[in-house]
């Protein structure tokens, strides 16, 4: 076997990647119609970012109403609500915290995960030159756009957007007369949420084909990077769940457009209309409606999670602390967030003791959680940390994750979350996971891995400020709804201060409305930044960040087909500070012939 | 520089603990409505509170080995990390005492749980005689409650009394109410004694609860609703069992006025 | 440094932001779609009376000539807002763009953002007319009755009750309804005079073509807004002077209906006596109750099965929707009376008023002293109606009245 020692070509410009481009293909099939991992990868991200924005607005116009609540809202008071002071209607503000939901979970965190990362990052991790399905792959990217159309065009219907908060608890989602929302835009919430679900289906079959059947030679499971067992196992998530929730979606179009009653009992009398005729069961939906969403928190995190990981490793410079505990940990998350889902429904009137059996489980799930957290602190120790920006990110990855996992006990321990359920305590938990932890990991894996989207740096002051900033105005925002929700702050109320008990927290709330705005402000850092950077950044090799996992040995970008030099694995991902090597990393490609095998037990087991 | 990051971490973490307290104190208030005026929601307290320390212990712990962690190792000397790929037994010893502390909390609030939601623990006199109905609907709370000396039915009776938005109980014993919903989902939500529980369409919930301080407590619908769900607000009137029969009775009296009895009083 | 690309970004963000800051976009009245008809001079005279003697919503004026309390200065008060006279309307209009302006319009049209999806309509206040209330026919709401409805609500709709927002509040509330009822009243009623004189665009055209020797528009306009601008200030006062007496006779209190004789017990033989009247099987008795209510008082009475005429269309045209329409022309379904939700309240001097005066603004006719002539005949109607949610057996009654039913039988 000829030896090859890939960063030797870490020097070589990024343009040899390009040699391997056989065939001519035109700008529509290789931009936009492209079956090209990397390019439905950046795809993803830029309309996923684009989303952010869009749903970080429609926050920001929440917490305007929440902090001056009937007083004129920028913009959309003044467009669409000006005969009246630009104070902005109840059934608005409903539609607002919907929709910001919607485009959130839907649009923004699950595909930039899996769309984005998952796309850009499992070929060049494994060592495959492009997905198994390459043409799915595209279809997942383009059935998102139906989707965004119809929530964008819901807002145009006769009552407009979907109102029922994303959650769609019938029947105020089920009985078109209960809500301005519940008319046309519910319906189109449902079908754009089954196009989400389509996509997200195809990519997960695509990830789960290509991770099994496409590793390079001696890639073995255990010798996979964290990011490629979380976006695996997201995707036997996603395989498993979403079918419930199409299912469901399905009945519920049914409910609404057929005149079926899955989810409708009878006698219900809404907006003075006929009594429904009924015999269906509301409490059905939210169980299958949680049965995938439960599951869904997860997708939204384990491969963020995942990243992290690489991120930490690499930037302390030493080896994951407890990869196979790791890999564990996240598999026993995945399978326990299938049984947890009833601890959305403690006070819903659920068989009690049904109550008990999920907060059981919900508590374990707590266990595997604390395992990884335990171990990103175990790798940052006897480390030679550098806070570069994705690290910084991955820090505060780890920092908010720790408070939203422990906010999570009080929801677990089913007496207290009798009395904190549905107030801004939920809120605030589930903020600092998918926001404070995904969204802060998503960022540090923006800068880490732009140098190989786009053979560019990004800049590295003005990620921290970005970073300093935005982490800030997250806590300031965040933080305090924990004591709002222990204060019995309810959510989703478009003027929470017509209750007594609560006037005393309006203060409390602009404050937070400043940090929401700070933190909105900041984000124009990371645009402009990535913006800038895609065409002026500093240009880079192959490893700008002496990183050890397959995807740089590839050029940055990587051309079609991604490797100029097929990868063989010898080790594990994160040999970094090997006492093998002089250098403090040691990629998983390079051949070391004096290798001794036996000084690291966890690389190779097979 | 490099310290700076370590400051900042572990100063958000002291500032969030600092912010805790100071909100939490009499100058803000930014905490419970209020001590429990339910026994049960008294014991709900001591359970946050016994996780609040929990979490707050771990949570102080977490961030000192974090800040430490950033300190030592992010001081931006040159230096070559430890090899290390983890260690077993520390995994093992974290996990089982972090799995220890979890199965406790698990198993010590069950008890609460259970008194609070199977039915077989409710007080017998309570069940038997349910003060009132309280029918959800966008968006007002209505009520209603048997004539005197009679028993709530499931259906309406023509001695049944109705009233909006203000429930009044007895206070100082155990008392249930059937919650039922006449349109969406909603929320019964007494803060102040630690109660909530949906209003399912379809369903009739019964719901107890036992206010031991006369007074009035506010009823919150927790659950979205519609366009007006912040509308929703009611209030619960705990209050002695003679005043509560006064208040029937005057509800009796206007419920069934026929318009001439005030005017004979007032000639 | 790199920093200056960021500057465009944030420049425009910054932009963004302040395009929303400044001065916020006043609230406004909005016109009656009637003074709309007018030609445009005399919209314009509208348009200045009502800003001269009412404002708009960001600078109220206080008419003194009506019964509304605006609150008077009180210099030496804690809260600054009371200060000045007047403050009574300013909070109440604070109070009513927070609590009600999202269903009832800023302008009391019964229009607001929320109003389009509600099924009743909210109310709309403009034309002074109530339908719940204690007074007579074709009297104005007492003050009390306005009180009652935001307590209670209006069960069956979506006017929830306000009651936990105190009566110092609700006052406050009420005297703004009322006074954006009268502003309402008193531009339709000069949208009435202004007509009555030809102020029409279709009047004008005809009056141009069929003026000798030929007039110009202009001149035609000019003579007619002379007369109107003349008579002006003496029809404003008039019209305003009828409108705040017909407030204040409604909160007189023979004005009220009250019942001479006490309720008649709801034994058996009086829900009979009720269930005859209400089926005209007595003779000289037509109630024609069932004609919309139905025979059963499910509301499904043959009224219900027609096409009705609009009123005041010549041509006569009918409406689209099948069906009973109310004042406002929106469709009206006579109450189902089997689920005993009963909008005005389910005390029986309630549904005594409903039978007596009926519903103003819709098609429920009053009964009193016309059809049925006694109390006593009107008390079996209410015992009937009270007992159709219990299949006709017994009445909504107190549980004493029940046990006192029972001793009258055995004394007898």
């Amino acid at each position: 076997m000829s030896t090859i020692n890939p960063t030797a070509l870490t020097t070589h410009d990024h343009d040899a990647g390009h040699a391997h481009v056989h065939y001519e293909i035109g700008f529509v099939r290789k931009y936009i119609f492209s079956t090209d991992h990397k390019i439905i990868g950046v795809q993803f991200l830029m309309t996923t970012l684009l989303m952010l924005l869009v749903g970080g607005s429609l926050a920001l116009c929440v917490r305007w109403q929440l902090a001056f609540p009937w007083r004129e809202m920028p913009i959309i008071g003044r467009l669409l609500f000006s005969g009246q002071g630009g104070a902005i209607s109840p059934e608005f503000y409903t539609m607002l915290f919907t929709m910001h939901a919607t485009v959130m979970i839907f649009l923004v965190i699950i595909p930039i995960l899996a769309g984005a990362f998952g796309n850009f990052l499992i070929p060049l991790q494994i060592g495959a030159d492009d997905m198994a399905f390459p043409t799915l792959n595209m279809l997942s990217y383009w059935f998102m756009w139906p989707a965004i159309g119809l929530f964008g065009a819901s807002f145009f219907v006769a009552g407009g957007a979907a109102a029922a908060g994303w959650t769609s608890y019938p029947t105020l989602s089920a009985l078109p007369q209960a809500a301005p929302g519940s008319g046309a835009g519910q319906t189109l919430w449902l079908l754009a949420v089954t196009f989400i679900g389509f996509s997200s289906m195809m990519g997960s079959i695509n990830y789960l084909t290509t991770i099994i059947n496409m590793r390079a030679p001696g890639l073995t499971l255990f010798r996979m990077p964290m990011t490629i067992w979380g976006m695996f196992i997201t995707a036997i998530l996603q395989a498993f769940a979403l079918p419930v929730l199409t299912a469901a979606g399905a009945m519920m179009i049914c409910d609404r457009t057929l005149g079926t009653t899955f989810f409708i009992p009878g006698g219900l009398v809404v907006n003075n209309a006929d009594p429904t005729i009924g015999g269906g069961q509301a409490l059905l939906w939210q169980h299958l409606f949680w049965f995938y969403s439960h599951p869904a928190v997860y997708i939204m995190i384990v491969p963020a999670m995942g990243m992290v990981s690489d991120i930490i490793s690499t930037f302390s410079r030493k080896p994951l602390f407890g990869y196979r505990p790791m890999v564990y940990s996240m598999a026993a998350i995945a399978g326990l967030g299938f049984i947890v889902w009833g601890h959305h429904m403690f006070i819903s009137g659920m068989n009690p003791a049904l109550g008990m059996t999920f907060m059981v489980s919900t508590m374990m799930i707590a266990l595997p959680s604390a395992v990884k957290t335990f171990n990103w602190l175990g790798t940052m120790w006897g480390g030679n940390l550098q806070f570069t920006t994705p690290m910084l990110n991955a820090i505060a990855f780890v920092s908010m994750f720790v408070v939203g996992g422990l906010s999570g006990i009080f929801m677990a321990a089913v007496p207290v979350d009798i009395y904190i359920h549905d107030t801004y305590f939920i809120v605030a938990h589930f903020h600092y996971v998918l926001f404070g932890a995904t969204l802060f990991g998503v960022f540090g894996a923006i800068h880490f891995w732009f140098p190989k989207m786009f053979g560019r740096m990004m800049n590295e002051p003005l990620g921290k400020l970005h970073f300093a900033l935005t982490f800030i105005g997250f806590n300031v925002t965040f933080f305090p709804m924990h004591l709002l929700g222990v204060a019995g702050f309810p959510r989703r109320l478009a003027d929470p201060y017509n209750y007594p008990y609560l006037e005393h927290l309006l203060p409390l709330n602009q404050v937070m409305t400043y940090g929401a705005l700070l933190m909105g402000f900041a984000q124009l850092l990371i645009i402009g930044n990535f913006v800038y950077s895609i065409f002026r950044g500093k240009k880079v090799g192959r490893n700008p960040w002496n990183s050890n996992t397959l995807e740089w040995t590839a050029p940055s970008p990587p051309g079609h087909g991604n490797f100029d030099i097929l990868p063989i694995v010898y080790r594990g991902p994160y040999e970094y500070a090997s006492p093998l090597v002089e250098e403090d990393f040691l990629p998983q490609t390079k051949f070391l012939p004096t290798e001794d095998r036996h000084i690291d037990p966890n690389a190779d087991p097979h | 520089m490099n310290r700076f990051w370590c400051f900042f971490f572990t100063g958000a973490a002291a500032l969030a603990v600092l912010f805790c307290i100071v909100g939490s104190g009499p100058t803000y208030r930014w905490w419970f409505p209020g001590p429990s005026i339910s026994p049960l929601g008294a014991q709900i307290d001591d359970l946050f509170y016994l996780i609040l320390v929990i979490t707050t212990v771990t949570f102080i712990g977490v961030n000192a080995i974090l800040g430490y962690v950033l300190w030592k190792y992010g001081s931006g000397k040159p230096r070559r990390s430890d090899f290390s790929h983890g260690s077993h037994t520390l995994e093992v010893v974290s996990s089982i005492v972090t799995a220890g502390v979890l199965l406790f909390i698990a198993l010590y609030q069950m008890d609460v749980w259970y008194r609070y939601r199977v039915k077989s623990t409710f007080d017998r006199e309570a069940v038997a005689h349910p003060v009132a109905e309280v029918t959800a609907r966008q968006f007002e709370w209505r009520i209603r409650y048997p004539g005197p000396g009679k028993t709530l039915e499931d259906t309406p009776q023509p001695t049944d009394l109705y009233t909006v938005n203000d429930l009044h109980v007895p206070s100082g014993k155990p008392v249930l109410i059937k919650l039922r919903s006449e349109d969406v989902l909603h929320s019964f939500f007494l803060p102040h004694l630690r109660i909530k529980q949906d209003a399912v369409p379809g369903l009739v919930i019964p719901v107890w609860f036992q206010a031991d301080k006369t007074g009035i407590y506010d009823l919150v619908c927790a659950e979205l609703c519609g366009w007006g769900h912040y509308k929703m607000r009611g209030q619960l009137t705990a209050e002695r069992e003679d005043e509560r029969q006064s208040y029937l009775k005057e509800l009796s009296k206007t419920q069934f006025d026929d318009g001439v009895a005030e005017k004979e009083k007032s000639e | 440094m790199r920093v200056q690309f960021v500057l465009p970004y944030l420049m425009v963000g910054l932009a963004a932001l302040l395009s929303g800051c400044g001065q916020p976009p006043p609230a406004t009245f909005v016109l009656n779609k009637k003074t709309d008809e007018l030609i445009p001079e005399a919209r314009a005279t509208v348009v200045a009376a009502l800003n001269e003697n009412f404002g708009n919503p960001n600078q109220l004026v206080a008419w003194q000539k009506f019964p509304i309390n605006y609150g008077a200065a009180q210099p030496e008060s804690a809260s600054t807002n009371r200060h000045e006279a007047g403050w009574r309307l300013k909070e109440g209009r604070n109070l009513y763009m927070r609590h009600c302006m999202h269903c009832h319009g800023v302008s009391g049209d019964g229009n607001g953002p929320t109003a389009k999806f509600l099924n009743p309509r909210p109310r709309d206040y403009r034309q002074g007319v109530f339908k719940f209330k204690s007074t007579l026919a074709p009297l104005k709401p007492a003050t009390a009755d306005l009180t009652r409805v935001l307590k209670e609500g209006i069960p069956g709709t979506y006017m929830p009750s306000f009651v936990l927002l105190g009566d110092e509040t609700l006052g406050l509330i009420i005297d703004y309804v009322r006074w954006l009822s009268i502003r309402g009243e008193v531009e339709i009623q000069l949208y009435n005079e202004f007509a009555a004189a030809g102020a029409l665009e279709k009047d004008v055209k005809r009056a141009v073509a069929e003026s000798e020797p030929k007039a110009k528009r202009s001149q035609v306009v000019a003579d007619l807004m002379k007369t109107i601008d003349e008579e002006l200030a003496e029809t404003i006062e008039s019209r305003a002077a009828d409108i705040a007496e017909a407030w204040v006779t409604a909160d007189l209190p023979e004005s009220v209906i009250t019942p001479t004789d006490k309720r008649v017990r709801p034994t058996p033989a009086s829900i009979e006596r009720g269930r005859k009247l209400y089926l005209s099987q007595i003779e000289g008795k037509k109630t024609q109750c069932a004609d919309c209510h139905g025979p059963a008082g499910r509301g499904d009475g043959p009224n219900t099965e027609q096409f009705w005429p609009i009123p005041g269309t010549t041509p006569e045209r009918k409406y689209e929707i099948v069906g009973l329409h109310d004042e406002w022309q929106l469709p009206q379904k006579p109450r189902d009376l089997t689920r005993g939700t009963y909008r005005g309240g389910r005390r029986p001097v309630d549904i005594y008023r409903r039978i007596y005066a009926g519903i103003r603004g819709t098609q429920m006719p009053g009964f009193g002293g016309t059809v049925l002539k006694t109390d006593e005949e009107i008390w079996d109607l209410v015992n009937y109606v009270l007992s159709i949610p219990f299949d006709g057996k017994e009445s909504a009654s107190p549980g004493d009245v029940q046990a006192d039913s029972k001793e009258e039988v055995a004394s007898h």
